[in-house]
């Protein structure tokens, strides 16, 4: 949707195919709920203490300096828990919950490398999935805009070397989400459909709230002819759905790991140079540096690349979508609805005003 | 591939640019500014459809300017499409939807 409409519309019946369309005030849609890293590492120092006892446990701490993510749409969060005090947690595996979105852990590596930790330090390697999440606006459109991804990572003693380690790989951007018209009690359009009693369907000859008109504005959402929200019928559920799925299924579960991003996270793990040559971690991030950016542009152009080819080739009505998919399952919904109330009623036919 | 002179304006070249005329035109009616806004697709609807009275119907997609990417590293942003159809007989677009 535009994010350049000057005002709200009437719904008259001359200029009924503008929106009623404007931003307001409302509760976030529902956004997906991240795991922090600090929560995986507690949970995981629970289930290590369980398991194999505190002298295990402690061999996993070290100096702190892990982040912890902001709920999605949030605000940054305190970096510092009152507990953790100056606690570092090399944790096994570092990955984040996203609703409807995987929640597997990237892959584990352990002692898969010549990586020898210093005494009295255990460093898991680790494949870290991707954290954040985009912000979340109400109003100016419906749209996802993922920034791209930037990287975090840090120089781990390896014995007689220094290695890379990526320790985030973080994710953000912005959903606009603009609330559809909704008038449950208003026979008029543009509208969200409720189909009840002193709802807004109706079986009136020549009238945009008859019952088969809605469906049919609603069923040619994700089709190649006249598809795309409305211009009658629609739901910011939908609208929601359909913004998200770009987040959630083509961001993270395609563009992301179609572009490699484990194997980057592996090379980059990879890097080393020798002691000889760097005395200290400070000279060796800047000796690793050129190599660590030259693999993370080589994802970077990969995923902007994927990103791009699936807004370009699929964002579109009828061209398989995910966004629209998501969208239109939240619509089924409204034309089951406003299908058996009209079934209730004994209403039959009426299509296009 | 083969790159050639930029070619002499055709029918189809005239349709096109009148089409996108007129559906910048429509924006001020459907309450939309389309200042800030590219055109992203353009397509003959060879059939016509139910907006326009010929077959001479251009179906047109527009987008936010700051959703459009200045180079290939940058990422487009999904949705913000604004649609119009443009009936080139009748002399006249009409907005008929958004996109997300």
């Amino acid at each position: 949707m535009g994010g350049h409409r000057r005002g709200e519309q009437v719904p008259d019946e001359r200029s009924a195919v503008r929106h009623a369309v404007r931003p307001v005030d409302r509760a976030r849609p529902q956004v997906p709920t991240m795991v922090t890293t600090r929560a995986l590492e507690r949970r995981q120092l629970l289930q290590l203490q369980r398991a194999a006892g505190n002298t295990a446990c402690c061999g996993l701490v070290g100096a702190s300096r892990t982040a912890r993510e902001a709920v999605s749409g949030g605000d940054e969060p305190d970096q510092l828990l009152p507990e953790d005090g100056a606690v570092r947690t090399h944790a096994l595996e570092v990955s984040a919950e996203f609703a409807g979105g995987s929640t597997t852990p990237g892959p584990t590596r352990v002692g898969t490398s010549d990586h020898r930790p210093a005494p009295g330090v255990l460093a898991a390697d680790q494949a870290v999935g991707p954290t954040g999440s985009p912000t979340v606006h109400s109003g100016g459109g419906n749209e996802c805009l993922p920034t791209l991804p930037q990287l975090d990572w840090d120089v781990q003693d390896a014995g007689t070397s220094w290695r890379a380690n990526v320790v985030a790989m973080r994710v953000g951007g912005d959903i606009r989400i603009t609330a559809w018209a909704n008038a449950p009690s208003s026979m008029t359009a543009p509208n969200t459909p409720n189909p009840v009693d002193g709802g807004n369907i109706n079986n009136a000859t020549g009238s945009r709230n008859r019952w088969q008109f809605v469906i049919d504005d609603m069923a040619d959402y994700d089709s190649a002819s006249g598809g795309g929200a409305g211009p009658y019928w629609h739901s910011t559920a939908a609208s929601s759905a359909h913004e998200w799925a770009h987040w959630n299924s083509d961001l993270l579960r395609d563009a992301i790991p179609t572009a490699n991003w484990t194997g980057a996270n592996t090379d980059i793990d990879a890097l080393t140079v020798p002691k000889s040559a760097s005395s200290d971690a400070a000279a060796a991030r800047a000796a690793l540096q050129p190599g660590v950016d030259a693999r993370f542009s080589t994802f970077l152009r990969a995923f902007a690349t994927r990103w791009n080819a699936i807004i370009n080739g699929t964002d579109k009505p009828g061209r398989g979508g995910r966004g629209y998919a998501a969208g239109m399952a939240v619509l089924n919904g409204h034309i089951s609805a406003v299908r058996g109330y009209a079934s209730s009623k004994g209403w039959t036919g009426g299509g296009s005003p | 591939m083969t790159r050639d002179r930029e070619a002499a304006p055709t029918e189809t070249t005239a349709e096109l640019v009148r089409a996108v005329r007129l559906a910048e035109g429509a924006f001020g009616a459907a309450d939309l500014e389309v200042t800030g806004h590219v055109l992203v697709a353009a397509r003959r609807l060879s059939g016509g459809s139910p907006q326009c009275s010929g077959v001479r119907c251009w179906e047109l997609v527009f987008k936010p300017e700051r959703l459009v990417p200045n180079s290939p590293d940058e990422l487009v942003g999904a949705g913000g499409e604004i649609r119009f159809t443009a009936d080139l007989d009748a002399g006249e677009a009409v907005f008929t939807g958004f996109g997300d």
